[in-house]
């Protein structure tokens, strides 16, 4: 498989005292599915934004290869300060759905982005392109019934589902998810997990869901003070005694003999 | 305290209400900002003793609201707090004029209370009708016929972003009291002591989700400019709001 994008030596601090993120390197390939794991404050909500050029990294680069059949026929790798193409191609689903959604509905919400959406010769999208796509992601992550409703108004699982759908309708070539399982209900939950297997894009995903990873994911990186200290298929991972011990994991249910 | 903020800037329920397709709010944008904003000159140059001319200005929002099929028990909500303060500003008006002011012959009151009444009805129908606007336009769209007046578009970002902010601010503010008021021992109130700690806590948590907030529109494609189909001005529109102006000139002018 191919590359699809590399991270190379990024490191990152909030505070000049002490690196959060130190010198990181990893890569994704297309179409895999990626869990990035760690306990509660390692950094991994702050990886995904200096990511999306949402933070701006100490030193270091990422690099996101073009597409083979790329409208330009493009072929140099796109950095970290090219931050409106990384921006078309990665979408990324907040931890906190709340903070992703601010229009006046929910079909406001999820057009939003595709409104303000180019193609490379500078045309917009048509009404009919862009309420057909609205209709599509909405569908896929069944919320169609919400469609008109206020976002400030639904419940969280809800607000989760149309945050994703706002990134599902822009159709990015990978994208980030920053635990999309937590608060849903068992049931939304099996429909999150069966969207993501279904998802033919690049994921990366912080969760602290294992299960899902074990189901989801083919590879799992798990970083922890500011370093990708494990890599591998999830099944030898998640059943690695010392590495679940010194990263606060523990084995899912389903591989206990 | 939670109640009252509601009542004043229950934003939300104004983004609910422009969800409701009516009359006024399938108008386009820049036909209801240019006729609110010629209808506010209007309104704001009324003499001072012209309250038969503010009489018939204050027709206009009634029968807006009327014929847009908004609900009106919640639009005379927002009208109680503006009509008090208005009253505030007011009242001083019929004890510092005291010039005599004949209604007919025979009937004579102090001028003052003409012209209090006339700037009460002057701020109820300018709010009112500021009210409907918004009431009847999604906040885009009142950005988007920002645009095509010619405003610059770094102000009509702004002007946006600021109202999402309001929306934020009011959030924070709810959560940041029932936070408090559940663990404040039954006491209804903010404590006097801990007014400090939770207005600061107050800005910093809406400065924070205002950023996140702006991250996700960046996320999204937002370039500091709102961008979004339009709907151009047509000779239709031309001629609604030439009569609009006319209504509005002669009473100006005939009254
Ligand atoms: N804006 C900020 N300013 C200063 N410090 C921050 C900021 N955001 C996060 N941190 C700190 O950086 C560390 C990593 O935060 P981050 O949100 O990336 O963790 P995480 O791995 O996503 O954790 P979780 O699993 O709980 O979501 C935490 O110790 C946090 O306190
Ligand atoms: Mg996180």
């Amino acid at each position: 498989m191919q590359e699809i994008l590399k991270v190379e030596k990024l490191s990152f601090s909030y505070d000049s005292d002490y690196e959060l993120l130190n010198s990181i390197d990893f890569t994704l390939k297309r179409g895999e599915k990626v869990a990035l794991l760690g306990a509660n404050g390692t950094g991994k909500s702050t990886l995904m934004k200096l990511m999306m050029g949402l933070l701006t990294p100490i030193s270091g680069q990422m690099y996101l290869f073009p597409s083979l059949e790329n409208e330009n026929n493009e072929s140099d790798p796109i950095g970290l300060q090219n931050v409106k193409e990384i921006r078309k191609q990665i979408g990324y689903v907040f931890q906190n759905a709340e903070d992703q959604l601010f229009c006046a509905s929910v079909f406001e919400d999820v057009a939003f982005g595709l409104r303000n959406y180019r193609n490379p010769k500078g045309d917009k999208l048509s009404a009919e392109d862009i309420e057909g796509r609205v209709l599509k992601a909405l569908e896929e992550v069944e919320a169609s019934h919400l469609m008109d409703r206020v976002p400030f108004k639904l419940s969280g699982g809800e607000k989760r589902a149309v945050a994703i759908a706002t990134v599902l309708s822009m159709q990015p070539r990978i994208i980030l998810m920053d635990e999309p399982s937590t608060a849903l209900d068992p049931y939304s939950r099996r429909n999150l997990i069966h969207l993501l297997k279904k998802l033919s894009q690049t994921l990366l995903i912080t969760t602290h869901d294992l299960e899902m990873t074990l189901e989801v994911c083919d590879r799992v990186m798990v970083i922890n003070q500011g370093k990708i200290v494990a890599e591998g298929h999830p099944v030898e991972i998640l059943s690695n005694p010392t590495i679940l011990d010194q990263n606060r994991l523990e084995m899912p249910y389903s591989l206990r003999g | 305290m939670s109640k009252l903020v509601n009542a004043l800037f229950n934003l939300r329920e104004i983004d609910e209400l422009c969800m409701n397709e009516n009359w006024f709010s399938m108008q386009k944008p820049v036909f209801k900002l240019l006729a609110v904003f010629i209808f506010l000159i209007m309104v704001s140059t009324v003499p001072k003793y012209g309250l038969s001319q503010m009489l018939y200005f204050t027709i206009f929002p009634i029968v807006i609201l009327i014929a847009s099929g908004l609900p009106v028990k919640p639009f005379i909500r927002k009208m109680v707090l503006p009509s008090f303060l208005a009253i505030g500003i007011g009242l001083i008006n019929p004890f510092l004029d005291v010039n005599q002011f004949y209604l007919t012959r025979q009937i004579v009151i102090s001028a003052g209370w003409i012209s209090f009444f006339t700037l009460w009805l002057k701020s109820l129908v300018c709010v009112g009708m500021t009210l409907l606007l918004v009431a009847t336009t999604e906040i885009d769209a009142i950005g988007d016929g920002l645009l095509q007046m010619k405003v610059p578009k770094l102000f009509v970002s702004i002007f946006v972003m600021t109202y999402r902010m309001i929306v934020v601010l009011v959030d924070e503010l709810e959560r940041g009291l029932t936070a408090y008021l559940l663990r404040s021992n039954g006491k209804v109130a903010l404590n006097f002591s801990n007014w400090g700690s939770f207005v600061g806590q107050w800005f910093i948590r809406t400065a924070d989700r205002g950023e996140r907030l702006h991250h996700a529109m960046l996320l999204r494609g937002f370039e500091e400019t709102v961008i979004h189909e339009t709907k151009p001005f047509q000779s239709m529109d031309v001629v609604k709001l030439m009569v609009f102006i006319l209504a509005l000139m002669s009473i100006r002018i005939l009254l």
